[in-house]
Parts: structure tokens; C-alpha cells; sequence
């Protein structure tokens, strides 16, 4: 469940950033102004004391007016002062020092910080000794003006240089910078976009001196020679953006250097520019800990209020202090107030201590003194729901709606009460019905509905509430893809797609000339990858990524898989020993990530999610490639792409996809890893014993409705169906269509088969599996024939439901292909009188290509392919 | 199969380490003739290695840390054959010596592939340094001394220089790099998998006894402008390509040469982009 927030909770402690006047010619002013805007971005409040700000930053100023309401409302500010601050001009008891440079290093003055200060520091290279600064390393360059989009790196010439205080300390000019056009501002002032051309196209950046000027010249691709000197360079700057793109000293290996690795800086930064985010937020917490912490040090107390014994209650109420919320509150009672919020708190904390009684009478005298407020009701269902009382929540959450229908935000609330006291179906009705309607709750409704049709397995449903979000590019997705996968009329899906493509998509971007540097004579493929486990399961990432002749190619990884950030994920790291380039855009908007990718010159380019869940598909067809190819059962956009696919699934596709380009794999084109287990003989008796592996989150009612004739007509049948990860209520769930169906529940058995192992294991105890319908080739059906069980499966000629058909015929098991619905149901009854296979394990064996024969084939359609292209 | 007496010297002055590297090669060297040397009062590792070879007896000498661990079943014959054609193996190394660090060499120099597992760390650390011959990398200067291996007659011939390092560093380049100049034949095994469970420590002493290194070799460096090497002073990474792995299982499901070669050619291509 997505954490609901906190409705009537306190809001955090708003920033006041102590940033001087905005000038685009100062790094460290930047940084403070780009703060605040983060700060802003992030959701929390963030001012500037100066009023002179850059018009394209969420930079408010901080005004009189503003600082009172703060005050009356309670919040105190934390202020951030720079580095150059050595006091509290505003006299704020909760202060964040920003070290932007080494502290005192530029004014000489005393520091006048106090213990409780907190420090951060945007480079742990300007950290005094015996400081702990956490990094916050605001990102300074924009890369929208400094980058290398269109920059020919063969025509680059001439020298730059920077001297800024080198100078007035006293420092002479060494002659190799003499005829260097100089950047610094003791020069006009030259605007961002003309210092970005200068860099553009010199050939070098000369520096006396650490500067942001320096990065900036890097990300366009302009190396930074920095000179030795003992006034502002007696050693090489540790730069937060690597060792990348600068020579210590103007010798010609330090310069080689620079000028070989300056390419990979745009990488590095944005790295940081990922980074940051995750220690923005890291601040926040901490920053806003520290303010909680010392207010209520002081009694609860802000600095600049006189008194707010409810704010401070409302505020020990969301730190879990129960005792000191009592205390508050019941002072408050004492001493006559009459704040319905004060009964309303205090029923609150009766909820969380199961009162139920005392609550009630609490919540009754709030709303005697505010009839109108229902949300008061809501919040006391939710602080029952939160105290493990569904039934309490439920009864004051239905009242609260029925007193003011409109009263969206606390639907989730409900239905999760009701589904919790075992009434998903009316929680489903009530969310169904409701998240129709257009209001601004409805994504909150939207995701706990999601939830619950998850939970229960209901993907057809989930299929079409997806549906129905028509501007929601990733629920439309995922509404295709259940869609497919729930074996709805391929019209159907095929228009959806269609619809999508032209509703999000922009044409494909297919670059005609190679322009290949002369020196290089192998391709780059660059692997577009949003799911690592997905690859590894299916064995075809990683038979590429070793096997494609290094000779012939180089590999690009364009990482779109969050779990990516997870160091120990085995896949992930694999894939990142075996690949030539790596570039994570999980984290970057399509702008962002084109601008990543945009020093790889990507020769081909492979898709391998399709309409997956983060799929990229918009940036896939947008950025240039001279191939375009797409590996993934829901391709997205035919035509000028080509699919990818095993020759058997290919073969049975042909004809309903004579519009696009074929690169044929062997067999199915995917491989499994498969343990070694013991096979177990079954005598297949009269009474079979069916199994549906396939977990149940992945198929969908009519597959289900399909077993349910199968063990209607045959009782003395039964079936096992894999939950995977699902639950009780899945099964309930299953068992309902079942029911109405007239099977009888001792027909059912459920397990919980995840791994490629479990799978094997239960197919040991089954005769004969049932492969749900639209299900392509997947674990499931892999482990039934490694385990020598037949598997009934529905023929399909679609990318999307080929798969399971082409699996069987690869190991000789036609007949067990149904060609209808009908024909499933024959070939279930008289499943007992089918000719029992021999030995699946080697047919599967045999069928399966190995990693060798996947890349030798691959490379060979890749080749036929580029060269039918140039003919 | 010849089973020449494999004589294992470890210098440790922390027990449980070395109950646990003798346990690791007790299993290692099970139904193979050998002997574990403990040295527990070295004044410094060539010292201790000098004191080890007058007491051992086999025919291959292995010189081991106490902070590693093999994982290898095949380890005796393994080594028992490629001592058929080489002298001193190691297990990471360089082939060329620019400077008092092996690493400095940098690509395409370096070879070998140690794993690293730091104390508290929650993953090892595969580090690739370079397998472009597989399963030894010839033609060696020097080596790492995490885990050296060497015939009798190369570590008797060779011997440590406990006079001119007499602490914890550069022993194992001077070994080495000695060893071959004498003529002796140096290699890097690759398909041994190997975790170290500490980083070297390139401080003040390293720099101490670096200095001596290149005082008594220098003139025996390679001379010239090598594309990888690095600026020791500057470049604190090493140019070997890594990766994270949470357990022992995903690290041998990693060693794997087909893996490592095309690693190899990765880091290749990253440090010598045109």
C-alpha cells in the first residue's frame, strides 16, 4: 500500500536559505539559489532572503509577511547559511552550515558556529579536520547550456584560461597561457551560452585555480589543465566530479589524459546529479530531526512564538509521544479551551490505546463544536485503522462519508478497513464506483484499487481499470500488457496498442549514416534493459554480452532498472563486468537521458521491455540508432523496428506481422536455468492430477473459468494453482469463480512455488499441466517439460501468447497444442489416454540454444540485416 | 600423478586468522603431501619468508597471507602443473615495472583477478585486472604478495631481502621482480578464485619502502611512455574493472573465463578509447 499522507499532520519546518543576490558568475551563489530550488522541488518550503533571483528557479523570497505567518502558524524556520557566515545574522536557533568553500578561507574571519549547528558540505576536499559534514553536492552546471550536443571534437582549437584571485595573491602568469583567451571576470562578463561556445571549441582550459568554470568547460567537452602553483594549486583538487578530463600540470601524458577521459565527466555529473537527490533527502530528514528535536528541548516551545500547546501536541502526536500529546491537550482542556482539533487529537490517542468508548465521547464533543468538519471522523477511522481496529475504523470511516459523500481521500482508508475485517469485494465496489468520478483524489483511489486487485490476483479487472486512465502512459501500459497476457481478443490489444502509440509516441528516429570514427571498426549495440532479473531469467542478455564477437561489436548498457542502485544485485553486476559502456537513466527524464547517451554513437539499438512496466519506449523510438530492434513478446512499434524472437515463435507470427523486419534466434531464442532434480513417476490414472504454475498473478479469469469446464466435467480431477506470492485472498478469490462453476473446493489444492526449484518440485506430484491462456513460454512451462510433464497449452499466432505453442512443438509435443477453447477442454478429458512422453528433459535439452548458438546466431541476422539495410 | 610436497609459509600474529587459513589449506591440500609452516614473530614478511624456506621441505613453496582464502578444490594440481612451465606464480601482477606499485603499470599490464572481502563489508569485491591468456598469464615482472607460489629452486636461488625490507611492503614486488630478472619464469593464475580479506594500504611506509624498491631496481624499469601507467600521485584508481557480488556462489558463478576474458576486453576498450 502507498503510505497515505499525513492529512492533518503538521507541516515541516519551512528553509530559509541565506543566499546573497543571484549572479550567474559565482558558483557557491548558485549552489545556495539551486538549494533552495531543489528544496522547493522536493516538496518542502524553501525561501531566499534576497530579492534578486533568477526567474526560472523555484526561489521565493523570503518577505515579512511571510515570516509572521510562519510565526503564528508555529513553524519554526531552519535557516541555511553558507560557509562564509561566521555568525547567525538571523538569529535562528536551528542553523545548517553549507561549506561551499573551506571555512574562513575566503574572509579570514573568526567562526563564530555553535555546536548544534548542523554542517553539510557540497565536497568533502573543504571539510576542516575534525568536522562530520555529510555531502550535499548540489548540482552547479546546467546542462542545457553547458554540453556537447553538436560539437565536433576534431575541429577544436585554440586555449582558455582562468585566473580570478590568482593575481591579486601575488602570482605570475606562466607563458604557455599567454596567448589563451581569457574567461575570468577580470573580461566582460560573458553570458552562460557564450562561455558554454568558448568551451565548445577550445582545445584546452588553462587554470591557476579551482573554479566551477572548470566543470563547466569539461561537460562541453574542453579538457582543464590545472597549474601547480603554491598560492591556489599546491595540490591536485579532489573535483566531486573524478579524476576525469584534467591534467595536473600542462605535461603531455597529463594532457593525453585529460583529453582521453573528458568525455566520461558528463557521465560522473550525472551520477552526482542522482546522488544528490538521495542526500537532499537525507538532509531533509535530518535537518528536520534536529529542528523537532530541539523544539522540543525547549519545552515545545518555538523560538518565536509565545505559545501553541496544539501545535506542539498536534506535533508530539506525529512523533508517536502519546504521553506528552496527553498532557497538552488535557492542559488545554483544564484551562477552557474550546479547539474542536483538542477533542479530536485526544480521541485520537484514545484510538491508539483501544479506548474505544473515551473516543467516541471526543470525537461527538469536536464535532459539537464544528459540526461540519467530517474529515474529523475520517481521521479517527484512520487512527483506528492504524491501531489495528478495522471494524471501529470501517464504522467511522462509513460515517464520515455518508455525512459528506464527497470526502475522496477517505475511500482508501475505508476500503482498506473493509478489507481487512474480509470484505475485499465491497472494497473493490467501493473504489470501482468512486474512482470514476473526476476529483484529486482519484489517483490516491486509483492505487489502493490497484492494490486490492493485485492482492486478490484479479489481474482482468486490473487489466481494465488500467484501461480506463487514459492520460496514465505507465497504467496504460500495464493495462496492454494484462490485457495480452489475459487472453482478450487480439483486436482488442492490437487497437489499445495502437492507441497508445499514437497517444505517447513520437515516430522512430532511425539515423541513415554510420558515422563511425575510421579508427573503430566494430559496432556499438546498446541493450535498452528495465527489468536485470527478467534478462537473467531468460539467459539472453548475458549469452549476448559474452559471446557476441568482441571483435565485431561493443556493448552499451542503457540501465533503466532501479534495482540497479542495489550493488549486490548479481545480475546487474554481471552485466556490468561483461559490457563495454554502462549508463544508468532509471533516474533521468527522457531529456536527461538522451543527453547521457548522447557521446555513444549507438549503431544498434535493442528494446527489450516492450510495453513492460518502465518501459522507455518513447525515448527507445526517439533516440538515433542506424537499427532499431525490439526483443520483447508486446512489441510496441513494428515497421521500421525489427523484431526479435526465437525462428519458432517467428515462424507461427509470420503471417500477422508481415509489416516488420524479422531477426530470427534459434528455437524459441531463450534458455532457462534448470536444477538437477530427481524425476518422479506418476502413473497417470483416470483421476489426473492437473497443475497451473504459472503464478496466479498472471492469469487471468477466463483461463481460470476454462479449468473450472475442465474439472466440472471431469470430478473425479483435481488442480493445483500456484499462488507465488499471493495470499488467501487470491485463493478465496479463485475459488469463487471455481464455485460458481460447480467445483467442488476438494478439487482445489494451492501452493506457493517462486523459485525455479519449488516449480520443479510440484511438478513432481502433478500429471498433466494446464497452461493458462496468453501465457507465452515462461518458467512455469519450462519446469513442467524439464520435469517430463506434458503441458496442455492454447495455440496463439501472437508475439504476445506464441510462446508456450512454440516450446511444445520444439520438443515434439503437438498434440498436446490445443487450436480452441473446445479443443483445450477434449484434450484435458482425455488427457489419461494421451501417448506419455518418453523423455522431455533431452528433447528440452536439445531445443534450448545455448548462450554460443544465441550470440552466433544474432550476430549473423545482425549482419544480413545492416547489410540488406546499406544495400 | 607426480604430487611434489607443497610447503605452505604464512606469517600471522593473530591466531584465529591462522587457524583459519591453515584450516583452508588443510582442505585444500587434503590427500595431497604437505606441510603448514606457521611464522608467528616476524620482525617483517621477508624475514619471516626467509625463516619459512630453511624450514620447509616440499618441492613447491606457497607464501601466503593469513587473511585469504581460496576457493579452489583444484588448487594443488593446479598449481602442481603450471609449475611445469613457470617458476613464481601469483595471483595479480604486472608486466612492467615503472614504478614501486604494481598497479601503476595500468592497462592493458595488469592481469590477474583477486576477489576482496573487507572486514563488515556486505559484499566482495571482484576485481579485474586482466586474463588475456587463460589459465596463466606469462611473461610476469611482478606480483602481488597475497599469495605467492614457487618452486624450491626459484625461492631458495631468489630469497627475500629482509635487510632492505624489513617492514610490510614491497617485499613481494622485490621477490618477484628479482625472481625474474634472475631469469626465472613469472606468471599471474587466473582461474584460481582467490579472496583477499583486506585492500593494500598505500600510506607513508608504502611510500617508504616504494623508494627503496625503485633505489635498488630502477635501473631495471621499463622505460618509456606507457599508455595505462599511471601518476601515482594523482590516480587512486586502479584500472581494473569491478563488481559487487553478495556471497561465494555468485562470486564462482562469476569466475568464470569466458566472463573474465570478455571483461578484459571491456577494460580494455574503457582505458584506451581512440
Amino acid at each position: 500500500m502507498q503510505a497515505a499522507k499525513e492529512f492533518f499532520g503538521k507541516l515541516n519546518a519551512p528553509y530559509y536559505v541565506y543566499a546573497p543576490p543571484y549572479r550567474e558568475t559565482s558558483g557557491g551563489v548558485r549552489a545556495m539559489h539551486y538549494l533552495c530550488h531543489a528544496l522547493n522541488l522536493l516538496g518542502e518550503e524553501a525561501y531566499v532572503i534576497t530579492d534578486t533571483v533568477l526567474p526560472s528557479l523555484r526561489t521565493p523570497s523570503l518577505t515579512a509577511h511571510i515570516r509572521e505567518v510562519h510565526e503564528r502558524a508555529g513553524r519554526e524556520p531552519i535557516v541555511v547559511y553558507p560557509e562564509i557566515i561566521e555568525d547567525n545574522p538571523l538569529n535562528a536557533r536551528n542553523v545548517v552550515r553549507y561549506l561551499l568553500n573551506v571555512p574562513g578561507s575566503l574572509n579570514r574571519r573568526k567562526l563564530r558556529w555553535l555546536n548544534t549547528d548542523l554542517i553539510y558540505t557540497h565536497g568533502k576536499d573543504i571539510v576542516p579536520p575534525g568536522i562530520d559534514a555529510p555531502l550535499l553536492q548540489t548540482p552547479l552546471i546546467n546542462m542545457f547550456i553547458y554540453n556537447q550536443i553538436g560539437v565536433d571534437e576534431h575541429a577544436r582549437s585554440g586555449s582558455l584560461v582562468f585566473i580570478h584571485r590568482y593575481l591579486a595573491k601575488g602570482g605570475q602568469l606562466q607563458s604557455e597561457t599567454e596567448n589563451s583567451k581569457e574567461i575570468s571576470y577580470r573580461v566582460p562578463t560573458r553570458t552562460p551560452q557564450e562561455l558554454a561556445q568558448l568551451y565548445q571549441h577550445a582545445e584546452v582550459l588553462y587554470t591557476y585555480e579551482q573554479s566551477t568554470a572548470c566543470y563547466e568547460a569539461m561537460l562541453c567537452g574542453c579538457p582543464v589543465v590545472y597549474l601547480p602553483n603554491p598560492l591556489l594549486l599546491p595540490q591536485p583538487p579532489i573535483g566531486y566530479l573524478g579524476r576525469d578530463g584534467w591534467a595536473w600540470g600542462n605535461t603531455e601524458e597529463q594532457v593525453a589524459f585529460a583529453k582521453s577521459t573528458v568525455h566520461k565527466v558528463v557521465e560522473n555529473y550525472h551520477a552526482t546529479q542522482i546522488d544528490f537527490w538521495d542526500q537532499l533527502r537525507s538532509f531533509v530528514g535530518e535537518t528536520q530531526a534536529h529542528a523537532a528535536h530541539a523544539n522540543r528541548r525547549h519545552g515545545g516551545k518555538p523560538l518565536f512564538i509565545s505559545d501553541s500547546p496544539l501545535s506542539d501536541a498536534i506535533e508530539a502526536y506525529n512523533c508517536g509521544d502519546i504521553d506528552e500529546t496527553t498532557r497538552l491537550l488535557t492542559g488545554m482542556l483544564e484551562s477552557g479551551s474550546d479547539a474542536p482539533l483538542a477533542y479530536a487529537y485526544l480521541s485520537f490517542v484514545c484510538a491508539h490505546q483501544h479506548l474505544v468508548e473515551d473516543a467516541d465521547n471526543f470525537i461527538r464533543q469536536a464535532l459539537s463544536l464544528a459540526p461540519e468538519r467530517a474529515e474529523l471522523l475520517a481521521a479517527l477511522g484512520e487512527a483506528f485503522l492504524k491501531a489495528g481496529m478495522p471494524d471501529k475504523s470501517q464504522s467511522y470511516l462509513k460515517e464520515a462519508i455518508q455525512f459528506q459523500p464527497d470526502l475522496f481521500a477517505a475511500y482508501p482508508a475505508l476500503a482498506e478497513a473493509m478489507r481487512q475485517c474480509g470484505d475485499s469485494e465491497s472494497a473493490i465496489q467501493l473504489l470501482s464506483a468512486a474512482v470514476q468520478l473526476p476529483t484529486t483524489a482519484q489517483d490516491g483511489m486509483f492505487a489502493s484499487l490497484s492494490e486490492l486487485l493485485t492482492v486478490r490476483g484479479d489481474i482482468s479487472a486490473l487489466a481494465e481499470l488500467c484501461l480506463r486512465r487514459r492520460h496514465d502512459i505507465a497504467a496504460q501500459a500495464l493495462g496492454i500488457n494484462l490485457l495480452a497476457r489475459t487472453g482478450s481478443s487480439p483486436d482488442r490489444v492490437l487497437t489499445e496498442l495502437d492507441r497508445y502509440r499514437e497517444r505517447f509516441l513520437p515516430s522512430p528516429t532511425v539515423r541513415r549514416l554510420t558515422g563511425k570514427n575510421p579508427q573503430q571498426n566494430y559496432l556499438t549495440i546498446a541493450f535498452l534493459i528495465s527489468d536485470f532479473r527478467r534478462e537473467s531469467q531468460n539467459r539472453r542478455l548475458e549469452s549476448l554480452l559474452v559471446h557476441l564477437p568482441g571483435e565485431r561489436y561493443q556493448t552499451l548498457i542503457i540501465d533503466n532498472d532501479p534495482a540497479s542502485d542495489n550493488v549486490t544485485e548479481t545480475d546487474i553486476q554481471r552485466a556490468f563486468l561483461v559490457s563495454d559502456h554502462w549508463v544508468s537513466i532509471h533516474a533521468l527524464d527522457d531529456a536527461a537521458a538522451t543527453q547521457a547517451l548522447a557521446e555513444h554513437t549507438i549503431d544498434v539499438l535493442v528494446d527489450t521491455d516492450g510495453l513492460a512496466i518502465r518501459n522507455r519506449q518513447a525515448l527507445f523510438l526517439s533516440l538515433p540508432a542506424e537499427l532499431k530492434a525490439c526483443w520483447s513478446d508486446l512489441p510496441i512499434a513494428l515497421g521500421e523496428i525489427r523484431l526479435i524472437a526465437g525462428a519458432a515463435d517467428l515462424d507461427a507470427a509470420n503471417e500477422h506481422l508481415t509489416g516488420s523486419a524479422k531477426l530470427a534466434l534459434p528455437g524459441i531464442g531463450r534458455s532457462w536455468h534448470l536444477p538437477d532434480l530427481d524425476i518422479r513417476t506418476n502413473c497417470m490414472m483416470d483421476e489426473l492430477q492437473f497443475a497451473c504454475l504459472t503464478p496466479a498473478v498472471r492469469v487471468g479469469r477466463e483461463s481460470w473459468e476454462l479449468f473450472a469446464d475442465i474439472l466440472q466435467a471431469h470430478p473425479g480431477s483435481r488442480l493445483t494453482i500456484n499462488l507465488g506470492e499471493l495470499d488467501v485472498e487470491a485463493e478465496n478469490f479463485i475459488q469463487r469463480i471455481f464455485a460458481a462453476r460447480d467445483v467442488r473446493a476438494r478439487q482445489l489444492s494451492f501452493i506457493h512455488a517462486i523459485s525455479t526449484e519449488d516449480l520443479c518440485r510440484a511438478w513432481n506430484d502433478a500429471d498433466v499441466g494446464l497452461g493458462p491462456i496468453g501465457i507465452g513460454s515462461d518458467n512455469a512451462l519450462a519446469t513442467s517439460l524439464w520435469m517430463n510433464r506434458p503441458c496442455i497449452t492454447l495455440d496463439s499466432p501472437w508475439p504476445w501468447s506464441s510462446g508456450a505453442a512454440s516450446l511444445l512443438r520444439s520438443v515434439g509435443l503437438e498434440n498436446w497444442i490445443a487450436t480452441s477453447r473446445e479443443n483445450y477442454v477434449e484434450k484435458a478429458l482425455n488427457a489419461h489416454h494421451q501417448a506419455r512422453p518418453v523423455s522431455l528433459r533431452d528433447s528440452l535439452r536439445t531445443a534450448l540454444p545455448t548462450p554460443q548458438a544465441m550470440a552466433a546466431a544474432f550476430d549473423d541476422a545482425l549482419t544480413r540485416a545492416l547489410r540488406e539495410m546499406r544495400q | 600423478m607426480n604430487k611434489p610436497k607443497i610447503s605452505v609459509i604464512i606469517c600471522s600474529i593473530d591466531a584465529g586468522k591462522f587457524a583459519r587459513v591453515s584450516e583452508c589449506y588443510e582442505r585444500l591440500l587434503t590427500n595431497w603431501p604437505h606441510e603448514i609452516i606457521g611464522i608467528h614473530d616476524a620482525k617483517s614478511l621477508a624475514e619471516g619468508y626467509s625463516r619459512g624456506i630453511l624450514r620447509s621441505t616440499g618441492k613447491i613453496l606457497v607464501f601466503s597471507h593469513d587473511d585469504i582464502l581460496i576457493l579452489d578444490a583444484d588448487f594443488a594440481p593446479k598449481i602442481a602443473r603450471y609449475l611445469e612451465n613457470f617458476d613464481v606464480l601469483g595471483f595479480a601482477g604486472a608486466s612492467r615495472v615503472t614504478r614501486g606499485s604494481w598497479c601503476g603499470a595500468g592497462h592493458p599490464y595488469l592481469h590477474g583477478v583477486v576477489a576482496h572481502a573487507l572486514p563488515k563489508d556486505r559484499q566482495i569485491t571482484l576485481n579485474v585486472f586482466g586474463t588475456p591468456t587463460w589459465p596463466v598469464v606469462p611473461g610476469i615482472k611482478v606480483i602481488d604478495g597475497l599469495c605467492m607460489i614457487s618452486t624450491r629452486e626459484a625461492a631458495e636461488q631468489t630469497g627475500f631481502d629482509a635487510t632492505t625490507f624489513d617492514g610490510f611492503h614491497l617485499y613481494d614486488l622485490d621477490f618477484s621482480f628479482s625472481a625474474h630478472k634472475a631469469g626465472f619464469r613469472v606468471g599471474v593464475v587466473c582461474d584460481i578464485p582467490i579472496i583477499h580479506e583486506s585492500a593494500g594500504q598505500f600510506d607513508a611506509r608504502h611510500k617508504h619502502y616504494a623508494d627503496r624498491f625503485v633505489a635498488k631496481h630502477g635501473a631495471s624499469f621499463d622505460q618509456g611512455n606507457f599508455p595505462g601507467a599511471m601518476d601515482e600521485n594523482t590516480s587512486p584508481n586502479v584500472p581494473a574493472k569491478g563488481a559487487f557480488l553478495p556471497d561465494h556462489h555468485a562470486l564462482l558463478a562469476a569466475w568464470k573465463r569466458e566472463i573474465l576474458e570478455r571483461t578484459t576486453l571491456s577494460i580494455q576498450r574503457r582505458t584506451s578509447k581512440p
